[in-house]
């Protein structure tokens, strides 16, 4: 019996070797919660993929972390505008250092080719294909091969930033055949029917359409710092730096042109719990999305933080309920209102994210400080105030609940509120408001949705309140979209259904606006008017929760995803 | 016993075909599909039309088969237009399928749609968000009243406009002649071998399971490297469990196992009350964070390791990722398969021949060794049976606690992607280890006991 106790002992001290893998002081440690799938820069299809391919590939343009604005990345210089009645152009210049991982430069071709495969009809694109509709020729510059002009259609204040926000493709590897050259962009955004039968196009779209571009480390070679070293499905995926990477070389532009770690690790962790294990083990450099009430424990642990930064920056994060006004029960501003006063949304804050959230009064966040209406106070919790306006609505307290006569019948307030399952935050919030709306006598329904169905309800407007998040960014606020009537119709993106002739002219003017303060004065009159209407009853911005290891600086955090900078990581003294 | 194998492979064949025909047609059901994320708009700027996203869609649909009929036959009611399921956006497609179900009338039903799309790119002019509203009104509407009585404001507002008058018109027309049980009438009809089910089937019998949309990567191929990661795990805990219960089993009906029972099983019992997923959490903290024990680590199946591996260096690096695993999944069977072997061997040492053999003077472990295991090994080869597709099927609490990607991980990643050929893969891969597995365990039957053997 001795022996055998003498034994395990003996084994599970060998064991105790096996549990902390080496590890390099120069290799940073990234969670992601999933596999990327495909890392083909055309088709990604999560959040993960989208950050793996930004390492390897880049576009015209990228955003800085640092200071969150749009800087040139491949392109020398932001585009040079040139404004008509019906079109819009953009000239571009790419920069003369950038070049591709055989050494070849990177030119206008490369950029003509990029669009060929973001347009061509077979070839699996339609994820981006309708990014960049608006872009209908590219002429090259006879002299400089590095330089182009896009020509587009129309203009709207995102088009800067969606002109150079597609990862430009390296035409040596990616058709090396030349199967795409005979064709002109133009032919390709006509899309003329007869090309699917096209022989090249054909032979491209197998070719590109094929499993090796999703995962092959031979193809996904683009002029970022990075290459693919190994991609173990599920477990891990490592990312190794180029050997005298050209972006090194770029002067001032290499404060964000940046391939510091020598390799970049990562581990695919699906469960939050294990994630966090693995970090205070010390397994992971980085983590992010830290659970709020985990964080705070994490703060407080003084042996933790001694070698881990916690972070938590105002994320771009909209979380808000929205209410479908196209219901005749909905349909009236002051039952909105009504609702508001219901949604204790400091409360919500404090008791489902710990405090880790902004409150906020509009979709324009708080931190974005020209454009945020501070006048505007966000709806407070208010039993009284949520009664008197339900009856100003025209609502009549009997016995079980509220009645109205709508259209001749006489209808009760119900209300079905949706969310998303497994969101346990919203869950939370949605409790919280319907014990809220119970006092004030509404009847409300919880109903959890499966991710598909949820968003398929929401695109056919078959809801009535649901719980949601937009992801939004500090430079861009086109907000036409979500308020504009012309985007109410069925599958459109304005959901809640509201708009009227002022709204849709200001949201118009705001696109168009030539300064800054113009822009401020009407992004305020909107948010005024959006709070008036509550269509959309505004809850928070979110904060991130990130944790970084001690041992690197420049970490970059930022409130923008992926709320960090790896390739800027540098190793401290 | 060679004829009765054969008819017992020959109905596990057609209940494979079943099995997966039913997936195949049930995951269409599902609402949501891969593509429909092409549709989707959720930024704070607009990346592309809804119209053009909507022509991507189509694309998108046309490019992979997937506008094609699912089956070579659908039945639907007698009241749906034809061709109704060339109609695009799928809202219009619905809009036009309840129009019809409600008031029993193709013709009609589509007249009155056609109408209300001539008003689709309405031209500026005075008024035009109260028509867009009673439009959209009508896009959502399929009441009789509602329809009269907007279709009648909407005449009014364009005062008299030909496009107004047509509307109201094929609208009265429609609530005029209602036939309300004509949707109740079944329409049959054959699309012939175009259809997604034909081509998937076609390419089963070749041994192509398909192309996964996510990442055109061969199906067989992904649920090849699935089930190898998982493979040892289950493997070692199937055959410790195995063991342990057996064991386990025999301790407790020897004479004097009584007190080892009375300890051992309550607390079996105890243990099968834990979720799995505390269980496998508890582990962790226990034994692989620094508050507790630090011995294993946490999650995954290796880690990246540059240069070439031998297969027992290979298995070494690999060894502690299995150990918690393999606990929690020994922990999680071990009391029901346990139980199952005590009972079975309790039931057979009452048996006279058992008490023969003790009367003989045999020892006690050579009776139950020798004497009742055999007999008792009927239930136990039912439940050994189940391991082997439980073996591909795999773990998924186990699989996303311990980050280890498996096949049950691959299984529910599929589904909630839409990824129909993965999805009907899987399913198929492990309905394929059911039928194998039945089958073997037909034929331990004969081995085990020689009656079967005989009457068939």
């Amino acid at each position: 019996m001795k022996k055998s106790a003498t034994l395990v002992c003996f084994l599970l001290f060998l064991l105790s070797f096996c549990s902390q893998p080496q590890r390099q002081p120069d290799e940073v440690r990234v969670r992601l919660f999933n596999d990327p799938v495909t890392l083909n820069p055309v088709n990604y299809q999560n959040s993960s993929a989208l950050q793996l391919v930004n390492l390897l590939f880049q576009s015209l343009l990228t955003v800085d972390l640092e200071d969150n604005t749009l800087k040139p990345s491949l392109a020398e210089d932001l585009p040079v505008v040139e404004r008509t009645d019906s079109t819009t152009l953009f000239t571009y210049s790419i920069r003369e250092e950038a070049e591709w991982a055989d050494g070849s430069p990177v030119t206008a071709a490369d950029v003509a080719f990029t669009l060929k495969v973001m347009l061509a009809p077979l070839v699996n694109n339609e994820q981006i294909k309708s990014q960049i509709e608006f872009i209908r020729d590219i002429a090259s510059d006879q002299r400089n091969p590095k330089r182009f002009t896009l020509l587009c259609k129309g203009f709207s204040p995102e088009m800067e930033l969606l002109t150079g926000d597609y990862f430009i493709l390296p035409q040596y590897l990616f058709d090396p055949e030349n199967l795409l050259a005979s064709f002109s962009v133009p032919e390709l955004v006509n899309a003329a029917p007869e090309l699917t039968n096209n022989k090249s196009l054909k032979a491209f779209a197998t070719h590109f359409n094929s499993v090796d571009f999703a995962r092959s480390k031979d193809l996904l070679k683009g002029s970022a710092g990075y290459v693919l070293e190994n991609w173990t499905t599920g477990q891990y995926v490592v990312l190794k730096r180029k050997q005298n990477w050209w972006g090194t070389n770029t002067g001032r532009a290499a404060s964000y042109l940046t391939a510091n770690p020598r390799q970049i690790n990562f581990q695919i962790i699906p469960d939050n719990t294990t994630a966090l294990l693995a970090l205070k083990n010390r397994q992971l450099d980085v983590l992010s999305n830290i659970p709020a009430t985990e964080f705070d424990k994490l703060r407080e642990d003084s042996t933790f933080t001694k070698e881990y930064a916690l972070h938590a920056p105002d994320s771009y994060e909209y979380n808000y309920i929205a209410l479908n006004t196209r219901l005749p029960k909905l349909n009236n501003r002051y039952t909105r209102q009504a609702l508001a006063h219901l949604v204790d949304a400091d409360n919500l804050i404090k008791v489902t994210l710990s405090n880790f959230g902004t409150r906020t009064a509009g979709p324009v966040p708080p931190a974005i400080q020209p454009y945020y209406n501070q006048s505007i106070r966000p709806y407070e919790y208010s039993q009284a105030r949520a009664i008197s306006l339900l009856k100003a609505a025209g609502w009549i307290r009997e016995g079980d609940g509220w009645y109205k006569t709508i259209d001749g019948k006489k209808e009760k307030l119900t209300l079905e509120v949706n969310y998303r399952a497994g969101n346990t935050v919203f869950e939370h919030s949605a409790l919280i408001f319907q014990q809220n709306a119970a006092k004030a006598g509404i009847v409300v329904e919880l109903q959890a949705m499966e991710n598909s169905l949820f968003r398929q309800k929401a695109r056919t407007h078959d809801f009535e309140m649901v719980f949601r998040s937009l992801s939004g960014n500090p430079f861009i606020f086109n907000f036409k979209p979500f308020f504009h009537s012309a985007y109410s119709d069925e599958g459109g993106s304005n959901i809640t259904g509201i708009g009227s002739p002022e709204t849709d002219a200001l949201l118009d003017a705001i696109n168009v606006a030539e300064t800054d303060r113009e822009k401020a004065r009407l992004l305020k009159r909107l948010q005024e008017i959006l709070h008036e209407e509550a269509a959309m009853i505004p809850l928070y911005y979110l904060k991130e929760r990130i944790a970084v290891h001690k041992r690197f600086a420049n970490t970059k955090i930022s409130g923008l995803k992926p709320n960090y900078d790896v390739s800027a990581f540098t190793l401290k003294n | 016993m060679a004829a009765f194998l054969f008819r017992r492979l020959f109905y596990g064949l057609v209940a494979l075909w079943l099995i997966s025909t039913l997936i195949f047609l049930l995951s269409r059901l599902l609402p949501g599909s891969f593509g429909a994320q092409i549709l989707e708009a959720e930024s704070f700027y607009s990346k592309g039309s809804q119209g053009s996203r909507e022509a991507a869609y189509q694309a998108y649909l046309q490019r992979t088969g997937l506008d094609q009929p699912v089956f070579y036959f659908s039945i639907s009611s007698s009241a749906e237009p034809a061709g109704i399921r060339h109609i695009f956006p799928e809202s219009d497609r619905l809009l036009l399928r309840q129009l019809a179900w409600q008031y029993g009338n193709p013709e009609l039903a589509t007249a009155y749609f056609r109408a209300l799309k001539q008003f689709d790119n309405p031209v500026e002019q005075p008024g035009q968000l109260q028509l867009k509203a009673r439009i959209q009104k009508l896009h959502a509407s399929i009441d009789p009243e509602t329809i009269s009585s907007t279709t009648d404001s909407i005449y009014q507002l364009l005062q008299g406009q030909q496009q107004g008058l047509v509307l109201r018109s094929a609208a009265e027309a429609l609530i005029g002649d209602r036939q309300p049980y004509r949707a109740l009438w079944p329409a049959f009809s054959w699309h012939g071998v175009h259809n997604q089910y034909h081509r998937w089937f076609s390419d089963v019998l070749q041994g192509d399971l398909g192309k996964s949309y996510r990442d055109s990567g061969a199906v067989q191929d992904l649920i090849l490297q699935a089930v190898g990661t998982t493979w040892w795990i289950l493997f070692f805990s199937m055959v410790l469990t195995g063991f342990l219960a057996l064991e386990l089993s025999i301790l407790f009906v020897r004479q004097k196992g009584g007190k080892w029972r009375r300890l051992l099983l309550p607390l079996l019992f105890f243990l099968d009350r834990i979720p799995v997923f505390i269980l496998a959490l508890l582990l962790l903290i226990l034994f692989a964070s620094p508050a507790f024990l630090q011995l294993f680590p946490v999650y995954g199946m290796g880690a990246y390791y540059v240069g070439s591996q031998s297969w027992p260096e290979r298995f070494a690096s690999l060894f502690p990722y299995m150990v918690l695993p393999v606990i929690c999944l020994v922990c999680v069977n071990l009391p029901y398969i346990t139980n199952q072997f005590y009972r079975s061997l309790a039931d057979v040492s009452q048996a006279d021949f058992t008490r023969t053999a003790k009367a003989k003077g045999l020892s006690e472990g050579r009776v139950i060794r020798r004497h009742m295991l055999r007999n008792a090994l009927f239930p136990i080869i039912t439940l050994l049976s189940d391991f082997l597709p439980a073996l591909v099927a795999g773990v998924v609490v186990i699989e996303t606690v311990f980050a280890i990607p498996g096949i049950g991980r691959l299984l529910i990643e599929s589904v909630l992607a839409r990824d129909y050929p993965v999805l009907v893969g899987v399913v198929l891969v492990v309905a394929l280890f059911r039928v194998i597995s039945h089958f073997v365990s037909d034929l331990f039957y004969g081995l085990a006991d020689p009656r079967i053997r005989l009457r068939s």
